[in-house]
């Protein structure tokens, strides 16, 4: 389908060329991406108060997000989400203990900005975050060989400090095991390995497994070692809340237990299926007047242009775009759920078509670090490229 | 062929078959349904002998409290919370049902986390090991200090035990599960 483009394309003096140094030169958690064709040489050159723009959108959506959840909370709302009624103890414990087993990281994926569009929220990827790899490793490197600045991009010394502080709580006068776990995809194992590193060098010792390796009882995780167990301080994990309770519950009764009782942290903490659910966009577009996030509905709206995703969707998968000509749409593993229906932003693009979409991440509630993957079209699915920007002054 | 004209020997075969099946299903499920271990192994793990009596605030509406006061006592069984809540009124609640009927105590699911970070978590965490004091749960730094002091008690009268510990069957969740990213 052709594409309406209704905003002014980005120009081509925004585009710089850096080297893409030597696999050699690069850290192991790069590696596998650099075999993906995935990383750019071009970098993206974004204005100071486009950067600005972006910081607040993230951080007043992200107020949003917690004030939501208290209303949810407050009239005892976690049933419309399908967050069954066996674990709303364990969400009522993540969200109230949230300063001691704190929100590591999340997303927000931002649409418009560039294209003096006004930037949207259009999704906050709160539990599973993925490109961490990307931005705190390749991000950095990029703009070290091109020689201007970082870029805003605070992730990697944000992140210690809050690892430094879940060390400091378990006061443990032992070396407390920080387990790092995934299904194992390899890009999935890259980034969890990525938070192991920042992990370790706060005291931890880190420990990576793939989920199935991993014992879980009501005694704490445990992992085999030789004919002993070692317990398990902190779970990282990438494999999302929401399969666990959906696909797995044996695993996510003997979670809520090990939770309760505090045999080990596991993170991001649950309250983070709620954010990651995209109907919970839709009940604060019912409940507040954010101008910050993309206006999403339950039911399909009277729109001529709008999009259609999957309630927990990822990667872009089984998402539709209707524009007043036909539809844009891709393919996953997501048909199966129930979808909710999106005002359609409209993304930077460049002189070769290509749409931008930026990612801002959250530590806590600071925005602190800008990343973008492009690619053809108007959905940005797990073929785009990752693009390393670089700050410019105006 | 008929089912009446099998052999005995198919016979005993086929219950053979059928018992082991059962006992397959009886190793992955207790009766009440909950998860168990399916390949249980032993460890030895150090269980608190003692009941602790933790005497705690209410500090903001809600969910928030504070210790005052900790106390130890030799019946594990007593052990108990009391709590003073904002609007004057005073709760016992016996740590024993708490831990066993979630719904004797109208506030179990906050008030049972709280607790684990004080003294009186060592009546619910069953391996002193794993067991550690938040200062920050703590009204002041005297009561804390007090708490910690007498945890060293608790735990030197501390009894060690062999108990079950997770097998082989307790893990394997999401195997096959690596063709695609679950990250986003």
């Amino acid at each position: 389908m052709a594409r309406e483009n209704h905003s002014a394309r980005l120009e081509d003096n925004r585009f710089l060329e850096s080297k893409i140094p030597k696999k050699k030169n690069l850290p192991l958690q790069l590696h596998w991406f650099l075999e993906e064709d995935y990383l750019s040489k071009e970098i993206l050159g974004v204005y100071n108060h486009e950067v600005e723009q972006y910081r607040k959108i993230a951080e007043n959506a992200y107020q949003v997000f917690v004030e939501s959840t208290d209303k949810v909370l407050k009239n005892n709302e976690l049933i419309r989400f399908g967050i069954p009624q066996r674990y709303h103890d364990l969400f009522h414990y993540s969200w109230n203990n949230r300063d001691k087993q704190p929100f590591l990281t999340g997303r927000f994926d931002i649409n418009g900005v560039l294209n003096r569009v006004p930037g949207k929220v259009i999704e906050f990827n709160a539990d599973t975050c993925s490109t961490l790899p990307e931005t705190i490793f390749w991000q950095r490197i990029q703009c070290e060989k091109l020689g201007k600045g970082r870029g805003f991009n605070f992730l990697e010394e944000s992140l210690e400090v809050v690892l430094k502080q879940i060390f400091d709580g378990i006061n443990a006068d032992y070396q407390p095991v920080f387990l790092g776990s995934s299904l194992g995809y390899p890009e999935d194992v890259q980034n969890v390995n990525t938070m192991l590193n920042l992990a370790g060098k706060q005291g931890f010792h880190p420990v990576y497994r793939d989920l199935p390796e991993v014992i879980f009882s009501e005694e704490g995780i445990f992992l085999e070692a030789g004919d002993d167990y070692t317990p398990v301080d902190v779970l990282f994990k990438l494999f999302p809340w929401d399969w666990v309770v959906n696909e797995e519950p044996e695993l996510g009764d003997l979670l809520r237990s090990i939770i309760l009782n505090e045999h080990a942290m596991v993170l991001n903490p649950f309250f983070t299926m709620l954010w990651q659910n995209k109907r919970f966009l839709s009940y604060i577009s019912e409940q507040t007047a954010s101008q910050d996030i993309a206006k999403t509905y339950s039911t399909r709206p009277s729109l001529s242009t709008y999009v259609e995703k999957p309630i927990y969707g990822r990667i872009g998968e089984n998402v539709r775009v209707f524009h007043s000509g036909g539809q844009e749409s891709s393919h996953g593993d997501y048909a199966h759920q129930s979808t909710v229906f999106q005002e359609y932003v409209e993304n930077p693009i460049d002189q070769e078509d290509y749409t931008y979409q930026a990612g801002m991440f959250m530590v806590a509630h600071k925005a602190v670090a800008l990343n973008y993957r492009t690619s053809k079209g108007d959905i940005i699915t797990d073929d785009c490229e990752y693009f390393t920007h670089v700050v410019l002054d105006r | 062929m008929n089912f009446m004209q099998q052999s005995s020997t198919q016979i005993k075969l086929k219950y053979l078959a059928l018992a082991l099946v059962t006992v397959f299903f009886l190793q992955g499920c207790s009766s009440d349904g909950s998860p168990r271990f399916k390949d249980v192994e032993e460890i030895e793990v150090s269980e608190s002998t003692k009941g602790v009596i933790c005497e705690v605030e209410e500090v903001e509406p809600g969910n928030e409290f504070k210790v005052i006061e900790e106390q130890v006592i030799d019946d594990k069984m007593a052990s108990m919370a009391i709590v003073h809540n904002l609007d004057g009124t005073v709760d016992s609640v016996s740590l024993h049902k708490m831990k066993n009927d979630e719904s004797s105590y109208r506030r179990s699911s906050v008030m049972r986390p709280f607790l684990m970070g004080t003294l009186a978590g060592t009546f619910f965490n069953r391996n002193m090991n794993r067991h550690s004091l938040d200062p920050s749960r703590y009204k002041s730094t005297d009561a804390f200090n007090k708490s910690k002091g007498m945890r060293s008690g608790i735990a030197n009268s501390a009894t060690t035990r062999r108990m079950k510990a997770p097998g082989k069957g307790s893990r394997g969740y999401g195997k096959g599960k690596s063709f695609r990213s679950f990250g986003g």
